[in-house]
């Protein structure tokens, strides 16, 4: 994945080099500006089982920042926020792994540096018996639950030594 | 021996005849004697599925899982460009005004379409109001939903879209949305049994003549579908079924 690049970023950041489960790294820069899920709207994306993103919707588009042929064939971890804890994300691969549902409160970054919050839901893709992917569905969070986990999720990052 | 058409009571009729002029066509598409029931209630729909007596159907979503998954029906079509989509509303007088008016407890009317409930259970689910949260009063129609919501009965109605449109302005007035989903990937579908899945390209030869005939374009507004028939892959319905899992509140 291409490093995050100043002159994409809107409002004063942070960076960070992130490591990625693959050892693959990747230049971070955080902003604190949220960006509100909209309201009614569903954002939906597929990928392959390796997380390769294979389908998106405009929601997801439009709240990424980036555009869908950016996003198209890219590793799903592109989202990937430094503020999530890695056992959250363990818990997640561990789950659907086993061909079940998982769902939880995610804190994803956009291209442009700021941040959405999620309620996600990561169902297999079945054909034919086989997992041939995932599809994943985030709906509006509740704001209570986000910010109760804000606390946690720091804690966890702290006692994963981040 | 005729072959059955079904249609589920989730499909906002305008006009019963419609469907089965729609039926007649179907005939001469496939040669096929097709006998069409709009069905009322979903119980008797559920015993025809059951009974073996629905060939071809016009389903909801949450059917397309069952029919499609577990009884190996195929996609035909869908309507081009219409989605199904929900609305929680509240009184225009009352004090919901916003998702963070809406207290711990909340009373509900509906009918029972169940594409509809679960998306507005969706809605309200930012709001910390979950499965046990709600209760749940069952109407048989969205205008007996909207009297109840009127009358002070329950606090919220969960609408389709296209029906609270059709209220009358007089019951509109006294109603006020309070949020509204655009979710685009739920709707209604043509599936097609297992027994005529022979039939399937004629069925779909059929209805995508219609696309551009001028004399069917008043049939296809009152059927619904404005903008023509779509062909729906077996990958979409795939999708869709995965959309509606997840939005399954469990």
């Amino acid at each position: 994945m291409q490093d995050m690049r100043p002159e994409d970023v809107r409002g004063e950041w942070r960076e960070y080099s992130w490591t990625y489960f693959d050892g693959t790294r990747r230049r971070l820069l955080i902003t604190d500006l949220e960006t509100r899920f909209p309201t009614g709207e569903l954002i939906v994306s597929q990928t392959d089982v390796a997380g390769m993103i294979t389908m998106v919707n405009e929601a997801f588009v439009h709240m990424s920042g980036f555009s869908r042929k950016e996003l198209l064939g890219t590793p799903h971890s592109i989202l990937r926020h430094p503020d999530m804890p890695r056992a959250a994300f363990a818990d997640l691969w561990t789950t659907i792994e086993q061909g079940k549902r998982w769902s939880g409160y995610v804190k994803n970054l956009r291209r442009d540096g700021g941040y959405y919050w999620v309620y996600a839901t990561v169902i297999p893709k079945i054909v034919d018996g086989v997992v041939v992917g995932h599809t994943s569905v985030r709906r509006e969070p509740s704001r209570d639950k986000v910010e109760a986990l804000v606390g946690v999720y720091a804690t966890m990052c702290a006692e994963e030594g981040r | 021996m005729a072959a059955q058409f079904v249609i589920s009571p989730d499909v906002n009729v305008r006009n019963i005849t419609d469907w089965f002029i729609l039926n007649t066509k179907v005939q001469r598409m496939t040669g096929q004697a097709f006998h069409a029931t709009v069905y009322t209630d979903f119980a008797d729909l559920h015993q025809a599925y059951a009974n073996g007596q629905a060939d071809l159907v016009f389903a909801n979503a949450s059917d397309t899982a069952l029919l499609v998954r577990d009884h190996g029906y195929q996609p035909i079509a869908a309507a081009s460009r219409v989605s199904k989509e929900a609305s929680v509303v509240v009184a225009a007088d009352g004090p919901l005004h916003a998702l963070a008016d809406l207290p711990s407890h909340l009373t509900v009317a509906s009918t029972d379409a169940p594409d509809v409930e679960r998306i507005c259970r969706i809605l309200l689910e930012p709001a910390n109001l979950g499965p046990a949260d709600l209760e749940l009063a069952v109407k048989p129609n969205p205008v007996l939903v909207a009297k109840a919501v009127m009358r002070g009965e329950v606090q919220v109605g969960f609408f389709p879209q296209d029906a609270y449109r059709e209220l009358s302005a007089m019951v509109r007035d006294q109603l006020r949305v309070l949020i509204a989903s655009k979710i685009y990937v739920v709707r209604n579908s043509f599936l097609a049994s297992p027994a005529i899945a022979g039939l399937v390209g004629a069925i779909w030869a059929g209805l995508e003549s219609m696309n551009n005939d001028p004399d069917s374009a008043e049939l296809l507004a009152g059927l619904g579908a404005p903008h023509g028939w779509e062909r729906v892959s077996i990958e979409d319905t795939r999708f869709m079924i995965d959309l509606m899992d997840a939005l399954s509140q469990g």
